[in-house]
């Protein structure tokens, strides 16, 4: 399982970085695709095969084509290449070093909390990580999740409106 | 194993994403390294709640892609309109906030 | 007042049928209305009808003068002289019976402190009622023909009203509160009625010198009454009164100094007095009310209401008797050499205000207060005429462009040569017998110089008063050919006239002479509670003293008679050989030029300083520095705000690492 951590991770970092150094922005789509199945990975090692499954057909499968399909509409790869700018790269990569050593350095030296829950990975797997979900979702979370559709409806319109060819 | 391995590469990816929302200018790409810190909020409530052996943290992240998927077809929606009107997607040209 | 005072008789003597029939009033009013509350005293219902009437003519005039047109004169005369029988009637009741005190309302109740519109009738103020009144009246009507052709008609007669209203307040009222507040109102009056012709630049000049320099010695008045206040603590006359005998000397002789600051600025005494003769350049009738007859007297009243205090310090009436005795020299003085004819009147007025103040600055409260109701009339009459002659010449002023007018206004010369008389003291006119009970005063309580200033300041008063009248009325004539001298209409002769009459037989009032005169023991009564600083020193008998006066009246006259009638001497002679004292005097001694160069100056100079250095540099600076340094900031802080995205997001992100570093240093 170890193992696999450290691959999913280096595969993870190293998908994630070339995301962002692309110059096409298909490729980095391409690599992001391939961050997400390594995020999936680790939901599997966690022990969240729903999210796992999820994450595969949410993002790598439903956003990603979304945005696969909006680089072909509008034709990127062909219009002139964005120059970057040196100088913002420059504050941006201090600003990535002093936040990601504040987050580890925070992460480290984070006192450990004792486990509050009784859903022990034993216990989600004799029930079942999808049934689980299911039980929190409809009666814990009952609100939320009728307030998140209610958030997509809004999502729908709102996209419709703004790619709406103005008359 | 501990939890902090787990923490450790989510934070990495969430300001590798940060990097690239700072570093890039073209705005598909900013709105991919956007997805990629969503996903590294994501993997922090997965291990975390594992840790802790609670289920709220996967509710949560349940939400968050309902959440992020909002935001895909929004943001993606404004994409095509901000192209539209400038021609490009520069997020430079993308200067109008002021008063 | 308690119901039951209502029907407990009439406090009046039981001989008198016409008060009886008056008594029935009140029970009359009650059988008719039916309201008990509406019975009042006859006494009560006297006392503030007279001074409704005048605010009600203010109240008209003010509001609907522009409907009333010419009528509004007439009217406002009719409730003048309303009051004025009014006040007749006030000055039976109280000869016949005794002074009272009657509240209108209770104005300011709190704790201890209590203030009523309330009126003090006793002698004094009656004495002072009927003079206000009838004066005001006789000028009133006056005014009719002499504003006739004005503009501003209605809008005069409703200041006009309104200061009556305000002097016959100033008058009744038995608090400081309320005198101060009429004491303020009749120098407003005084102020928007000099300004009357507010076109003209130097009217409103002089209102706004007369304001400015009344100012002064109001200031020291006020500060006189918070002290008494403090003192105290209270503003009733009556208890000040009973008072006073057990505060310190010190502190009295301080309220007295600072109550006669006040005094001084209103009548226009020494250093104060500069306002007055440039006040003449308000229409002549109110010269001859306001700053004749009434309010400049009301200083010369204000010291013989608190006789008390002034008594109790011997120091502040000598100051009073030392201003006096110098501004009626003074004044005087000016009087000589001026060629303009309301201001020798106006320099007039105030050496004949320096002689009153004499009187109470001894203690001669009664000489003050007749030689206050004489001069009231004389010099009316003298300024009516003035004006008279004003009108018959088109408003000529200066004396050198008359002559020989004699002949052709006879009513008016001879109304003014009965003031000239009255004024110069020549028997059996009444400026004799009040400067006479004045002088003789002076003289028998031992204070023999001012008798010496006295009697010079007489002999000049009848040189320059007759120096007027011979240039005049007599000698040829210098007029203008152009101008049709005329006879004024009888409605403004018929008052000169009627002063006239009374300038003539007033004086008997103060027959026989000294302390015996009827006047003295009508008025005497009010001033019993007076400390006598001052006893008699002397028993010269009057008749020696009167032919001083007199002599030294005729001496003055018989030198214009040579120098204007005679030219037996030229004046312009004189005036060379005499050169730097004839200079002082035309010159009006320069008070106006030394107050220009140390007072005007300096404060204008300061108030610049103020204003351009303390004000536009210190003040505006800091306040537009801090806007200013605001906007600069706030451009500087504008590019934060660029609009670019990016910058946000960057700022949004510091943000949040410099929030993990304060958790992690936390």
């Amino acid at each position: 399982m170890e193992a696999l951590f450290y691959i999913f991770s280096i595969i993870a970092v190293f998908s994630a970085l070339m995301v962002i150094s692309m110059k096409n922005p298909l490729t980095s789509a391409l690599y992001l695709v391939l961050c997400f199945f390594t995020i999936a990975g680790f939901y599997v090692i966690l022990g969240m095969q729903f999210l796992a499954a999820m994450q595969v057909l949410v993002y790598a499968g439903a956003i990603m084509v979304l945005v696969v399909l909006v680089i072909m509409l509008l034709n990127l790869s062909k219009i002139k290449k964005i120059k970057m700018d040196l100088h913002q790269i420059f504050i941006a990569g201090v600003i990535f070093i002093i936040l990601l050593a504040e987050i580890t350095i925070y992460i480290i030296n984070g006192y450990p909390k004792k486990p509050t829950g009784i859903y022990t990975h034993a216990l989600i797997n004799k029930i079942g990580n999808t049934q689980i979900l299911g039980e929190f979702l409809f009666t814990k979370y009952i609100l939320p999740f009728e307030v998140a559709s209610v958030l997509l409806l809004v999502a729908i319109i709102g996209a419709y409106l703004f790619a709406k060819k103005k008359s | 194993m501990s939890i902090n391995g787990y923490l450790i590469v989510a934070g990495i990816i969430f300001c590798i994403g940060m990097l690239g929302v700072l570093m890039r200018k073209n705005l598909i790409v900013i709105f991919m390294s956007l997805e990629l810190m969503f996903n590294a909020a994501n993997l922090g409530f997965v291990a975390v709640s594992n840790y802790l052996n609670l289920i709220d943290g996967d509710i949560f992240v349940i939400f968050v892609m309902v959440v992020a998927a909002a935001e895909a077809a929004i943001a993606l929606g404004i994409a095509v309109a901000f192209y539209r009107e400038k021609a490009t997607v520069d997020i430079d040209k993308a200067n109008e906030l002021k008063l | 007042m308690p119901i039951e005072n209502y029907f407990s008789g009439f406090p009046l003597s039981r001989e008198s049928r016409v008060f009886k029939v008056l008594k029935y009033i009140p029970h009359f009013l009650s059988a008719i209305l039916g309201i008990k509350d509406i019975l009042m005293d006859a006494k009560f219902i006297i006392t503030w009808l007279i001074p409704l009437f005048p605010f009600a003519g203010w109240f008209l005039w003010g509001l609907f003068g522009k409907y009333f047109k010419g009528y509004s004169g007439y009217i406002a005369s009719s409730f003048v002289v309303i009051s004025f029988i009014l006040s007749s009637v006030l000055f039976f009741i109280v000869s016949y019976t005794h002074g009272f005190t009657t509240t209108l309302y209770p104005w300011i109740h709190a704790a201890n402190f209590k203030v009523g519109v309330s009126a003090v009738i006793d002698r004094l103020s009656v004495v002072m009622l009927v003079m206000v009144t009838g004066v005001s009246a006789l000028v009133h009507i006056y005014s009719i023909g002499y504003m006739r052709d004005d503009k501003g008609f209605a809008r005069y007669f409703s200041f006009l009203n309104l200061f009556v209203f305000s002097m016959i307040m100033l008058v009744i009222s038995n608090n400081l509160l309320l005198l101060y507040v009429f004491w303020e109102a009749v120098g407003f009056c005084s102020y928007i009625l000099i300004g009357f012709w507010y076109e003209k630049k130097s009217a409103s000049d002089a209102g706004k010198k007369a304001f400015i320099v009344n100012r002064v010695g109001d200031l020291g008045f006020a500060v006189g009454i918070f002290l008494l206040f403090v003192t105290t603590g209270t503003l009733n006359y009556e208890t000040i009164f009973k008072m006073i005998p057990s505060i310190p000397s010190i502190t009295v002789t301080i309220i007295a100094l600072l109550l006669f600051a006040g005094a001084v600025g209103k009548s226009a005494q020494f250093p104060l007095h500069v306002w007055l003769p440039d006040a003449m350049e308000g229409p002549t009738p109110v010269s001859a009310l306001i700053h004749a007859a009434t309010m400049v007297t009301a200083g010369v009243y204000m010291i013989a209401r608190f006789h008390v205090i002034f008594s109790y310090s011997q120091f502040a009436s000598e100051v009073v008797l030392t201003i006096g005795t110098f501004t009626a020299f003074l004044a005087a003085f000016i009087a000589l050499t001026q060629f303009d004819i309301k201001r020798i009147i106006a320099y007039s007025t105030i050496s004949q205000l320096g002689y009153m103040f004499m009187a109470v600055g001894i203690g001669s409260y009664t000489a003050g207060i007749f030689h206050l109701i004489s001069h009231a009339i004389f010099k009316g009459l003298l300024f009516l005429t003035a004006g008279s002659v004003m009108h018959g010449l088109a408003g000529e002023l200066d004396l050198r462009k008359m002559g020989g007018l004699y002949s052709k206004m006879k009513t008016t010369a001879i109304s003014f040569i009965v003031g000239g008389l009255a004024l110069s003291g020549i028997p059996p006119f009444s400026g004799f017998f009040s400067k006479d009970a004045i002088l003789a005063d002076v003289y028998n309580k031992g204070f023999y110089f001012a008798w010496v200033i006295g009697e010079i300041t007489a002999l000049m008063t009848a040189f320059y008063i007759f120096r007027l009248i011979f240039t005049v009325f007599f000698g040829e004539s210098n007029l203008d050919p152009k101008v049709h001298v005329h006879e004024s209409p009888k409605i403004m002769t018929i008052p000169m006239i009627i002063l006239a009459s009374f300038a003539l037989i007033i004086g008997f009032l103060g027959i026989p002479p000294f302390n015996n005169s009827v006047f003295y023991s009508f008025l005497h009564v009010d001033f019993k509670n007076s400390y006598n600083f001052a006893p008699f020193v002397n028993n010269t008998p009057w008749y020696i003293l009167s032919l001083i006066s007199v002599l030294a009246g005729l001496l003055g006259i018989f030198i214009a008679y040579l120098l204007y009638i005679k030219k037996a001497i030229d004046p312009e002679k004189i005036k060379n050989i005499f050169k730097p004292i004839y200079a002082l005097s035309y010159n009006k001694v320069y008070i106006d030029e030394i107050y220009n160069a140390i007072i005007v100056k300096p404060t204008l100079g300061f108030s610049n300083f103020l204003w351009k250095t303390v004000d536009v540099l210190i003040i505006d600076g800091a306040v537009n520095g801090i806007a200013s340094g605001f906007a600069f900031f706030g451009v500087k802080a504008k590019r934060i705000q660029n609009g670019m995205l990016m910058s946000y997001i960057l700022t949004l992100t510091i943000g949040v690492a410099a929030l993990l570093f304060y958790f992690f240093i936390r």
